[in-house]
C-alpha cells in the first residue's frame, strides 16, 4: 500500500468538491436573485431580498440539517458515487483526479446509473418503501439514457475522441468544441436541456411536495449537486474548461453563467407535467439528437 | 487502487462527519421544534418497483454495456468514416433500451 498516493487520492477529493460547491453556492445565490426579480416583475408582493440575506439564508438551512446516523451514512453512499462521477472531470487547472479510459461513457453510465442505484439502495434498507422522489430520479435517469447516449455517440463522431483527457488536449490546440465545431452548439444545448430534466429544475420541476421525507438533509442538496457537475461537464466539454489565461477564474464564471441562464432563461417556459416531461425528452429530444448526430457524420466539420 | 480508496474514504468520511455533526448541533439546539411528527415513507406499488428495478436496470445495463464494447471500436472508425457501423452501434442499443422502457410504461399503466 502507497501512503502518498491515498493522501493523493484523499486530497484530490476536496479539490473536486471546492470547486462543485463554489460553484453551486454562487449560481444558486444569483439564480435566487433573477427569480424574486422575475416574481417582483409578476407583481408578487413579498420583501425584497439581496444577495447578502439570501447567503444568510443558506448558512442558517445548513445548520438545520436533521437525519439520524443511518441516514447519513445512506446519502455519504450517495454522495461518493456523485463525487465520483465528478472526479472523472478536469476541474482546477484541466486538473483530471480521476484517470479512466474511454472517460465519456464511464461518465455517461454512471450519471445514469446512481439514480437507480439510490433507489434500489433504498427499497432495501426500508424493505419496501421510499420516498417517491427517489423513484422520480431514478424514473427520469433511465427514461433520458436514449437521447443521451445519441447525443454522447454525436459526441464521439464529431471529435473523435471519448475521454476528457482527449478533448482537453484538442481543445487546448484549436479553442474551446463550439468553435472548432459549430454544430457543437446544437448539442451543447441538448445537454442543457436534459441537465433541467435529470435536476427537475424550472419547468421539468416536480410541484408535489409530499414525494421527500420532512426537514432539511444533504439529499435535498443532490439535484443541484448534479446539476453543477453536469454544467462542468458541458464547459469542460465544448467551452474549454480551465484554459487560458486566469482559467481557474473562467472555468468558475463560464459554469456560474451556464447554470443562471439555463435556470432563468427556462423560466420563462410553463411548467411541464411529469408524462409531458417525459414524452418531451423522448419523442421530441431523440429525434432532434439524431438529427444532430447525422449532421455531425456528414457535415465536413464533422471528423468524417 | 490505493488512490481512488483515498478519495472515497475522503468523501464518505467528509459527509458522514459533517452531516452528523450538524445534525446533532441542531438536535442540541433550542430551534428544533419541540415536537416532530416523523413521517415513514410511504410504500410504493410492488408491481411498479418490481418492473423498475428488475427489467429497467438490466436493459439500462446491456445499453451501457453494448455501447462501451461499440464505442471502443467506433472511435477510430468514426474517423475513418465508417458509418454503417456508427449507426449500428446508435440503432440496435436503442432499440434493445425502448423495449425495456415501453414495456415498463405499460406496466406502469395496467
Amino acid at each position: 500500500m502507497n501512503p502518498e498516493s491515498f493522501v493523493q487520492g484523499f486530497l484530490g477529493f476536496f479539490k473536486v468538491t471546492s470547486l462543485l460547491l463554489i460553484i453551486l453556492e454562487i449560481s444558486l445565490l444569483i439564480e435566487e436573485f433573477f427569480k424574486n426579480r422575475i416574481e417582483f416583475r409578476k407583481g408578487f408582493t413579498g420583501t425584497k431580498s439581496s444577495i447578502a440575506k439570501t447567503l444568510q439564508r443558506h448558512a442558517l438551512k445548513v445548520l438545520r440539517m436533521e437525519g439520524d446516523l443511518k441516514a447519513h451514512f445512506g446519502t455519504a453512499l450517495g454522495c461518493t458515487f456523485i463525487f465520483l462521477t465528478a472526479g472523472l472531470l478536469p476541474v482546477w487547472s484541466n486538473e483530471i483526479v480521476l484517470h479512466a479510459p474511454h472517460s465519456l461513457w464511464v461518465f455517461l453510465g454512471m450519471s445514469m446509473i446512481g439514480p437507480t442505484l439510490a433507489l434500489i439502495f433504498q427499497w432495501t434498507q426500508k424493505s419496501g418503501s421510499g420516498w417517491p422522489f427517489v423513484l422520480s430520479h431514478a424514473e427520469r435517469s433511465i427514461g433520458s439514457a436514449t437521447v443521451l447516449f445519441i447525443l454522447g455517440i454525436a459526441l464521439v463522431a464529431m471529435t473523435g475522441s471519448d475521454s476528457f483527457s482527449e478533448i482537453q488536449k484538442s481543445q487546448e490546440a484549436g479553442g474551446g468544441l463550439v468553435f472548432q465545431y459549430p454544430l457543437s452548439i446544437i448539442l451543447m444545448f441538448a445537454l442543457v436541456v436534459i441537465n433541467l430534466f435529470l435536476s427537475f429544475q424550472t419547468m421539468f420541476s416536480k410541484s408535489d411536495t409530499e414525494v421527500k421525507h420532512h426537514g432539511w438533509t444533504l439529499d435535498d442538496l443532490i439535484p443541484h449537486l448534479r446539476r453543477t457537475i453536469w454544467s462542468l461537464f458541458i464547459v469542460d466539454t465544448f467551452l474549454g474548461g480551465a484554459h487560458g489565461v486566469m482559467g481557474n477564474g473562467l472555468l468558475i464564471l463560464k459554469c456560474v453563467i451556464l447554470n443562471v441562464s439555463s435556470e432563468v432563461l427556462s423560466c420563462l417556459f410553463v411548467r411541464l407535467r411529469e408524462d409531458q416531461a417525459e414524452s418531451f425528452i423522448l419523442w421530441k429530444l431523440t429525434p432532434i439528437s439524431i438529427l444532430i448526430l447525422t449532421l455531425s457524420l456528414f457535415l465536413p466539420s464533422g471528423c468524417t | 487502487m490505493v488512490y481512488i480508496f483515498g478519495y472515497i474514504l475522503a468523501c464518505f468520511v467528509t459527509v458522514v462527519g459533517l452531516c452528523y455533526a450538524l445534525a446533532s448541533l441542531y438536535s442540541k439546539s433550542q430551534l428544533q421544534p419541540k415536537l416532530r411528527i416523523k413521517k415513514k415513507p410511504p410504500s410504493l406499488s410492488s408491481r411498479v418497483i418490481i418492473s423498475f428495478s428488475v427489467i429497467l436496470p438490466f436493459s439500462a445495463l446491456s445499453f451501457v454495456f453494448m455501447n462501451f464494447t461499440a464505442m471502443k471500436m467506433a472511435q477510430s472508425l468514426a474517423r475513418e468514416g465508417h458509418i454503417e457501423f456508427v449507426l449500428a452501434s446508435l440503432i440496435i442499443p436503442s432499440v434493445c433500451f425502448l423495449l425495456g422502457y415501453l414495456y415498463f410504461k405499460r406496466v406502469v399503466r395496467l
